[in-house]
C-alpha cells in the first residue's frame, strides 16, 4: 500500500474514491471521450508522484484538481495541432436513447461541456471549481496558484461568457 | 464568493444535469487502474531491480500478474518515483522520507545490479573513489543463485563478484554516470510521453534513437518494455509478439513482463 506517513493519505483509496471525479473534471477540461482512459491515467500518475506533497490539512478535490487542469491544459494544446484526428463529437455518443429525463440529461450536460469547450482554459478551470464543484475562492486560488482577486474576475468573466455560449449554442440547435 | 450566486434558472437547470453526471464505469476504473499499475511499475525501473535484486521479485512479478495489487506495486514504485539521474536521486530521498515503503536494507543494497541505484545509495553512503575504476564491480549477498540479474544486456561493464562488505562499492565516475542516465532518461520519457498521447511514430522513433545511442544503455530494458507496449498499441501486432518474445529472451526475470505480457495481449491488428 502506497502511504504518505505523514498524512495518512493512501494512494489507492485515493484512486477508488476520486477515480470518478478526475474524469468527470477532464470531460469538462475538454477532454474527449476516446481520451478520457489515457489522460486520467496520467493524471494519477502524477498525483503518486507528488503525494507526499499534499496536505491534508487541506481539501482534496481542489488539490486534485490542479493536476487535471494541468493535464487537460497540456492535451489541449497538443490536441490543437492534430484537430483533424478529433473533431467528432463524442460527448454526443452519451445521448444514447433512454428513459426521457435520462435523455434529458444526457442534452444537457453536452450543452454544458460544448458551452465550456468555448471559454478560455483558465477561466474554463475557475468557472468548474466554482459552479460546479462548488469549492470557495480561497481554495480555487490556492489549487491554480493565482490570487484572489483574479479567482474573482475570472470567475465573474467566465459566467458571462459561459452564459453567451449557451444562449448561442441553444439558438444554433433551434435554428 | 463563499456563497455562489446563482445563475438564470435555466442555465442552473442545465449545470444541475451536469454536477449529477453518474460515476464512471467499473469496467473503466479497473482499466485505467490496471494501467496505472504498469506505468508506475515500469516507470521505477531502480525499485524493479532493488526487489529483483533481493529475491522479491518473483513475487511482485506474480502479484502484478494478478491484477491485485495496485497497493503492493505501488509501494515499490513509491521508494523510488525517480526521473533518472541524480535529480531522480532527490526525488527518492524525498519520497523516502515520507512514504513507509519497502525500502532496500542495507544488506541488499550490496547485491542491487543496477547501476542507478548505485548512483543513488553509493552516492549517499559511500566515498567517491578518487580514481574511478573500469569496471563496475558489485558485491553481492551471500546466495549468488538466488539473486538474478534482470537486465544483463543492459549491463555489459558490470562485473559482479562476491565481496563481503557492502560499503566496499565502487562506483564510477558519478558525473558521468549521471548524465549518461540523465540522456537517457530524457529519450526515455519522451516515449512515454509520446506514447500516453497516442503518437505512435513518436514513441517508436525515440525509442529508437535510444537503440542507436544507447544500445546497452542503463534504461534498455525499460526501452524494450516501452517498445512491445508501442508496438502493441498501435496494432503492429505480429511485431509486438516478436518484440516480446526477444525481451523475455533478454530479460527472462524482468519486472517488466507483466506489462509486457498484458500489452501482447491487449494487442489488436488496426488495419
Amino acid at each position: 500500500m502506497s502511504t504518505n506517513a505523514s498524512d495518512g493519505v493512501s494512494f489507492e483509496a485515493l484512486f477508488e474514491s476520486e477515480f470518478s471525479y478526475v474524469c468527470r473534471t477532464l470531460r469538462r477540461l475538454g477532454v474527449k471521450e476516446a481520451d478520457l482512459d489515457d489522460l486520467a491515467q496520467e493524471v494519477f500518475i502524477t498525483v503518486h508522484r507528488h503525494l507526499h506533497e499534499y496536505d491534508s490539512s487541506r481539501p482534496l478535490k481542489p488539490w486534485l484538481f490542479s493536476f487535471a487542469f494541468g493535464t487537460a491544459a497540456n492535451y489541449r494544446r497538443l490536441a490543437r495541432h492534430r484537430a483533424e484526428k478529433h473533431e467528432d463529437s463524442d460527448v454526443h455518443a452519451s445521448t444514447a436513447p433512454g428513459p426521457a429525463q435520462q435523455l434529458e440529461n444526457a442534452q444537457a450536460r453536452d450543452l454544458v461541456l460544448r458551452a465550456l469547450s468555448t471559454l478560455d482554459e483558465d477561466r474554463a478551470a475557475v468557472f468548474v471549481m466554482h459552479e460546479l464543484d462548488g469549492f470557495a475562492a480561497p481554495d480555487i486560488a490556492e489549487s491554480l496558484s493565482i490570487p484572489l482577486n483574479t479567482v474573482y474576475s475570472r470567475l465573474r468573466v467566465a459566467r458571462d461568457e459561459f452564459t453567451t455560449a449557451v444562449r448561442r449554442l441553444q439558438k444554433g440547435e433551434r435554428s | 464568493m463563499s456563497e455562489r450566486e446563482p445563475l438564470p434558472g435555466d442555465l442552473e437547470k442545465l449545470l444541475d444535469a451536469e454536477r449529477s453526471y453518474p460515476a464512471e464505469s467499473g469496467e473503466r476504473q479497473a482499466r485505467v487502474k490496471a494501467a496505472v499499475v504498469t506505468a508506475i511499475a515500469v516507470a521505477t525501473p531502480i525499485a524493479a531491480a532493488t526487489h529483483i535484486a533481493t529475491g522479491k521479485a518473483a513475487a511482485t512479478a506474480a502479484a502484478a500478474k494478478t491484477g491485485l495489487s495496485l497497493g503492493a506495486t505501488l509501494s515499490i514504485a513509491a521508494a523510488t518515483f525517480v526521473a533518472g539521474g541524480l535529480a531522480g536521486v532527490a526525488v527518492e530521498r524525498n519520497l523516502a522520507s515520507h512514504a513507509p515503503v519497502e525500502r532496500a536494507q542495507p544488506e541488499t543494497r550490496a547485491t542491487i545490479a543496477t547501476p542507478d541505484v548505485q548512483l543513488g545509495d553509493a552516492a549517499q553512503e559511500s566515498p567517491i573513489p578518487e580514481e574511478p575504476p573500469a569496471q563496475l564491480i558489485i558485491p553481492i549477498a551471500p546466495e549468488p543463485a538466488q539473486v538474478p540479474r534482470t537486465a544483463p544486456a543492459s549491463h555489459p561493464r558490470a562485473e559482479v563478484t562476491h565481496a563481503p562488505e557492502a560499503d566496499e562499492v565502487i562506483a564510477p565516475p558519478l558525473e558521468a554516470r549521471a548524465a549518461t542516465l540523465a540522456r537517457e532518461r530524457e529519450i526515455i520519457d519522451v516515449a512515454r510521453a509520446a506514447l500516453v498521447h497516442g503518437h505512435a511514430d513518436g514513441a517508436l522513433q525515440a525509442l529508437e534513437r535510444h537503440r542507436v545511442q544507447f544500445p546497452a544503455g542503463q534504461l534498455a530494458e525499460e526501452r524494450d518494455a516501452l517498445r512491445v507496449q508501442a508496438l502493441a498499441r498501435f496494432g503492429r501486432v505480429e511485431q509486438a509478439h516478436s518484440a516480446a518474445r526477444q525481451f523475455h529472451a533478454n530479460y527472462p526475470t524482468s519486472l517488466f513482463a507483466p506489462a509486457v505480457d498484458a500489452a501482447v495481449a491487449r494487442a489488436r491488428a488496426i488495419p
